[in-house]
This record gives C-alpha cells, sequence and structure tokens, in this order.
C-alpha cells in the first residue's frame, strides 16, 4: 500500500467469492481499473484491490479480497473471510454447476463470517444471454430465501458492477447508523478512520492498490 | 508499516534488499514446509480434504498405473507356468501315445488297431501342442519389453511428478498458515504473503505439468498394451486354433474309421462306475458287467489299473464311439480335487486317485459336466460327433493347466495309472477369457485430447526399436518439455 494520506472515512472489507472461472478477478479489475480482463490467470490464494466510493456523502474505502475458487484453495481461503463487512457472491449464468454450488459457498459464508455480513449474490457474465443457464427469477428467489441482495452483472460490458458494490456499501452503512454494525468489534469488518487533513495528495475514485491485480 | 516519507524508493530498496537477505530464509522455509508435507503423507495424516478431491483425476490414474504394473507382472509369470506346463502335457501326451501303439501292436484284434491309431493320434498331437510355445515365447518377450521400457519410464515420470507435489501442497500449508493473519495493510505481511504466494505458483506450475504429463502417459501405456495384446494374442488364438483343428481332424478320423466296433467296457474304479451306468442306460444298454474296484484309498495306489474288457453287447457303435471319446475325456480333463500343492510324485498319485473315492460328488459332478455334453453331442446324429470332439477340446482349456503344479507328475511313474496325469483342474469356466479377453479391447477411448496418439498406435510394435517410433519421440518430448 503507498503511504499517501487518506481521505476515507471508513475502510470495508469486502470478499470474493465463489467457483473457479466465474470471474471475481476480471470484477474486480473492471470494478478498480473499469477494464475487462480477457485472460486471467488463475488467482492463488487471494489477490487485493481498493478503490473509494462515496456512500451517503461519506468517502468509504473498500479493501477487496479477491479469493482463489480453485478447490485446492478451499483450506486457504476460508482463512480470509474472518473480518469482512461485506461479500460477494459469484456464479456464472451460463453454467449451471456454478449455481448449484452456491449453497455451500453460503454456507462457509455464514459459518466463517459475522451475522451482520451483508452478502450480495451477484450473477455474472450477464452479457451471454444466448448461454444462460440460469434464470433471473430463480435466483433472484434464492437471494429472497436467503436474505441475500441480487444482481446480475457483466464484468465485460461493466454492467451493474459498480452497483454491485455500492450497493453492499449502502446497505453496510446502513447497518453501521441504526447500530446492528458495532465498529468497535474486532472483526466486523469496517474500521473507522479520522478525516484526512485537508491538503494532501487527493486521490481519485479510483485508486487501484499496487499490488492489487496480479496480471 | 515502515515510513513513507521518503516516498516510494525507500520502499523499494526495502523490498529489494529483504528479498536479497531472505533468500536463504526463503529455502529454509521452503524445505520447512516441503518436510513437514513429505511428514504428513509418510504419516498417511489426513490430508485437507479439499487439496484431496482437486487431485481426483490424477489418483485415478494412478490407480490405472499400478494396477498395470502389477497385472503385467501376473501376465509374465502366468506365461511362464503355462508353457512348462504345456512341455509336461505334451511329454505326457507323447508317452501316453507311445504306450497305446505298443500295447496296440501287441494285440491281435480289432482293438489293437484302435490303440494303435490313437496312440499315433496322441504322438501327433503332442508334437503339435509343442508349436503353442512360440507365440507364447513372443508373448512373453513382448510382455517383458514393454515392462522394462515403458512401465519403467513412466514410473520415472510418476516419481518426479509425486516430488513435486509434496512440494506443491507444503506451498499450500505455507500459505494457509501465512493466511490466518492478513492484512493487506501491513507492508511486511504482504511482503511474507507475495513471497508465498510466489512458491505456490511456481510449484503449481510445475506440478501442473507434471500431472499432465502422468496423465498422458498412463493413457499411452493403457493404450500400447492393448495394441500389443491384440497383436500377439491373435498369433496364439490362431495357433491354438490351428492345434485344435489339426488334432480333432485326426481324433475324428479314427473315430470314423472304427465305427461299427464293438462295444468295450471298461473296468475303473468305483466312482467311475456311475457315469458308465448312466452311459449304459442311455444307449439302452443292458447289462453293465464293469467290475467295481475297492473304492479304498490305500488298494486303489499301487495296483490300479484299467484293464479292457470286451463286453458283448447289442448297441455296439454308438457305445465304442463313447468310449473313445470317454477315454479322451477321461484322459484329458481332471480331478479338481488336487489343489496343485508340492507333493512327491507318489503322494500327489495317491491324493489323485484316492481323491476320486473320497470326493464323489464333486468329480462325478464335473464328470457329469463333461460328458454331460458330449452325452448330448452323441445323442443325435453323427455329425454331432465333430461337435462334441470341439467340445471336448475347448473344455480342455489351457488356462485350466494354470492350476496345477504338474511338476511332480513330470516324474517318473511307471504305473500305467501314472500317466493318468493330468492337469487337474478346477472344475469349469475359467474360460480362456483370461487370456484372450485383453485382446479383444479395441483402445479404449481414453480422453479426447488422445485421440492423436491413437492414430500413432495404430501401428506401433514395442518390439521394434522404441526409438525409431514416433510414440518415443513424443515421449521424449514429454520427457524434456
Amino acid at each position: 500500500m503507498t503511504a499517501a494520506p487518506y481521505n476515507y472515512s471508513y475502510i470495508f472489507k469486502y470478499i470474493i467469492i465463489g467457483d473457479m472461472g466465474v470471474g471475481k478477478s476480471c470484477l474486480l479489475h473492471q470494478f478498480t481499473e473499469k477494464k475487462f480482463m480477457a485472460d486471467c490467470p488463475h488467482t492463488i490464494g487471494v489477490e487485493f484491490g481498493t478503490r473509494i466510493m462515496e456512500v451517503h456523502g461519506q468517502k468509504v474505502k473498500l479493501q477487496i479480497w479477491d479469493t482463489a475458487g480453485q478447490e485446492r484453495f478451499r483450506a486457504v481461503t476460508r482463512s480470509y473471510y474472518r473480518g469482512a463487512a461485506g461479500a460477494l457472491m459469484v456464479y456464472d449464468i451460463t453454467r449451471r454447476s456454478t449455481y448449484n454450488h452456491l449453497s455451500s459457498w453460503l454456507t462457509d459464508a455464514r459459518n466463517l463470517t459475522n451475522p451482520n455480513t451483508v452478502i450480495i449474490l451477484i450473477g455474472n457474465k450477464a452479457d451471454l444471454e444466448a448461454q444462460r443457464d440460469v434464470t433471473y427469477e430463480e435466483a433472484k428467489q434464492f437471494a429472497d430465501e436467503n436474505g441475500l441482495l441480487f444482481l446480475e452483472a457483466s464484468a465485460k460490458t461493466g454492467e451493474n458492477v459498480e452497483e454491485a458494490f455500492l450497493e453492499a456499501a449502502k446497505r453496510i452503512y446502513q447497518n453501521i447508523q441504526d447500530g446492528s454494525l458495532d465498529l468497535n468489534a474486532a472483526e466486523s469488518g469496517v474500521q473507522h478512520k479520522p478525516s484526512a487533513p485537508q491538503g494532501g495528495r487527493l486521490n481519485a475514485d479510483s485508486q487501484p492498490a499496487k499490488e492489487g491485480c496480479s496480471c | 508499516m515502515e515510513g513513507g516519507n521518503f516516498g516510494y524508493s525507500r520502499d523499494y530498496l526495502d523490498r529489494f534488499i529483504q528479498s536479497q537477505d531472505s533468500s536463504v530464509v526463503n529455502k529454509f522455509q521452503q524445505k520447512y514446509w516441503k518436510t513437514k508435507q513429505t511428514l504428513i503423507k509418510v504419516t498417511g495424516k489426513k490430508e485437507d480434504e479439499h487439496v484431496v478431491a482437486s487431485d481426483a483425476d490424477l489418483d485415478a490414474k494412478l490407480e490405472v498405473f499400478h494396477s498395470i504394473q502389477r497385472t503385467c507382472m501376473e501376465l509374465l509369470k502366468v506365461i511362464e507356468q503355462y508353457q512348462r506346463r504345456i512341455c509336461f502335457l505334451s511329454q505326457e501326451e507323447n508317452e501316453l501315445g507311445r504306450f497305446l501303439r505298443s500295447q496296440g501292436s501287441q494285440d491281435k484284434t480289432r482293438a489293437g488297431k484302435i490303440m494303435q491309431a490313437t496312440g499315433k493320434a496322441l504322438c501327433f498331437s503332442s508334437q503339435q501342442r509343442l508349436a503353442l510355445r512360440n507365440p507364447l515365447c513372443r508373448l512373453y518377450q513382448e510382455v517383458e519389453t514393454f515392462r522394462y521400457r515403458a512401465i519403467s519410464d513412466t514410473w520415472l515420470t510418476v516419481n518426479r511428478m509425486e516430488q513435486s507435489r509434496t512440494e506443491y501442497r507444503g506451498a499450500l500449508l505455507w500459505m494457509k498458515d501465512i493466511s490466518q493473519e492478513l492484512d493487506p495493510d501491513t507492508h511486511k505481511q504482504m511482503e511474507k504473503f507475495r513471497k508465498v504466494q510466489a512458491q505456490v505458483r511456481t510449484t503449481k506450475t510445475s506440478f501442473d505439468k507434471l500431472k499432465n504429463d502422468v496423465c498422458q502417459k498412463v493413457d499411452l501405456l493403457g493404450a500400447s498394451r492393448c495394441n500389443l495384446l491384440s497383436h500377439v494374442l491373435t498369433t496364439y488364438q490362431t495357433t491354438l486354433l490351428h492345434f485344435w483343428e489339426k488334432t480333432f481332424h485326426t481324433m475324428a478320423a479314427i473315430h470314423e474309421s472304427f465305427k461299427g466296433s464293438q462295444h468295450y467296457e471298461f473296468s475303473t474304479i468305483k466312482t467311475l462306475q456311475d457315469p458308465m451306468d448312466k452311459l449304459a442306460k442311455k444307449k439302452g444298454k443292458k447289462k453293465t458287467k464293469a467290475e467295481s474296484e475297492d473304492g479304498k484309498k490305500a488298494e486303489t495306489t499301487d495296483n490300479q489299473l484299467i484293464s479292457l474288457q470286451i463286453n458283448e453287447n447289442e448297441n455296439t457303435r454308438d457305445k465304442t464311439r463313447e468310449d473313445v471319446i470317454l477315454l479322451h475325456k477321461y484322459l484329458l480333463s481332471a480331478n479338481p480335487e488336487v489343489e496343485g500343492e508340492e507333493k512327491d510324485s507318489m503322494a500327489l498319485l495317491n491324493e489323485i486317485l484316492g481323491g476320486w473315492s473320497v470326493d464323489d460328488s464333486d468329480f462325478s459332478r464335473e464328470w457329469t459336466e463333461v460328458f454331460g455334453e458330449t452325452e448330448e453331442g452323441t445323442s443325435a446324429a453323427s455329425g454331432r460327433p465333430a461337435e462334441s470332439q470341439q467340445k471336448e477340446n475347448s473344455f480342455f482349456l489351457p488356462s485350466q493347466l494354470l492350476d496345477q503344479s504338474l511338476n511332480n507328475l513330470q516324474s517318473s511313474v511307471s504305473d500305467w495309472a501314472g500317466i493318468i496325469p493330468q492337469p487337474v483342474t478346477q472344475a469349469t469356466e475359467h474360460s480362456s477369457g483370461a487370456n484372450q479377453n485383453p485382446s479383444k479391447p479395441a483402445v479404449k477411448g481414453t480422453s479426447k485430447d488422445l485421440s492423436a496418439w491413437f492414430n500413432l498406435f495404430a501401428d506401433l510394435d514395442p518390439l521394434s526399436n522404441p526409438d525409431a517410433v514416433g510414440k518415443a519421440d513424443t515421449e521424449h518430448e514429454l520427457h524434456n518439455a
């Protein structure tokens, strides 16, 4: 991380989880770099990305952990859930199997994060309508049954990508406001930073961390 | 976090220095985790299920490989035994033939002629039988070569893969350990993490490559073995069929020429009496004047002779035919009793002969099985004898030889009884399927990627210089890639 002065009030830790190849790294890359990465190598363990967004007038830094989806990394990635404020659970709408595995991902997420963690379901690759294998309705139903936010997005076109992260952030912020999320709790996933001094480097909205994407 | 007052350059300097210093530390750490993983593997501790599950297909391929290894060894042993026993059998057959001829020449009746003719046929058959050894020899050599070259080469690759897998899993353990406390905002931690990540990445790449190598090689191995077997076993099969055909023709000819001869009644030991009765009844015989021997073990041993008795009966033709076949079957099939243990010759003989009376039911069951076919066969028109002969031959399956030890029978036994040798067979359907099935397999579709490899196999000859064939080149590639 660069040692630039910060001008955000909060840091939210996000994790992105889901089967291998659903587009987690691409979503992250699209979000932080506004570019689509066609040839992404498999994530080894975890990769990081950050961006500062404005939520209800507050600047919030999102610290995003893009975890590896390959099964062999499961034990490793389980360590990363701890202290996450928000979780993006991603599946691929063109591959039914990735949707079917959601329950196991959800179980992990519920077990390893705190009860207030905001989980948002993302159906990625929405641009590939022709190969759709999972309907919007059934996924919406699944999300509703489990108390999850839901959006279909496309890392390629950028559709709904910002919204996904933003929605989760809004919900987290709301939780903070109404007190259900205790900032002082150890693993809330939220860090409250004092406001940065005026002057100093002004960070643009997109401020990807140096070691963010390995691609 | 180290002070950022100096901007980027200090960070980079820090990192550079750190990476230099820590290369030894790095190596230590790598070694540590690799050793830890090795320990886990060796002590058989339960590994992380996800890591294991992700290697499921590889493990399946390894199973196939081990099975190929094992079965090749077994095949070699079996071939060796088989060859030996063909030899023995052929010898015994020859002895019998000669005996019949000598006895037959002394007998002035028609029976003598039959005996002589049969004796000649047996001698001929015994020689023909030896021809079987050639394809078997060749099969042995091919499988042996296959083992020395192809299997051991694959074995080397498997070992390298295992090494790599241990390293890789060790690195994963390390990563898991370091992930427990990870904060991207902490420079030092991130450094460590990057180190581990790099280690995991390199070991993963090498492991993945070797994994592919192993999978491909095992597929290749299976396919080439199928190819090998189907080539060589065809020869063997053809030779076998020829052998049977020739002997069959000979026997059939004898049988034809002796139609209308008088009926023989064997005087046999007691247990053989039942089938004899059945035969007699079936043919509508009234009198069966077989003498019943004393079934007791002690008395059957040394003095056992099968004496030929001419018994005048009405219906002669069928009976004669049957008897000749009876003789053959009797001689060629066997007592299911003996389990092939090593004994000295007399003891074994005792057991065989004694066993007949002891284990009545088993033997007569088998007898009926054998002769049941004959009975059905011969009850029909004369066209059938051919078939029953065929059945007789097909019943006598080479693979049945496998279950015994003829070593002891080989040693001299002067009695006629001793020549009733035989391959003690376990009853039945020990079909030669065992030998011949491998020859059937169309090269199974292993993986789609490998269709090109299969084309390669269209004319693969394992015995030819492997360095010459395309296969070797690609294996060489795999070796070096």
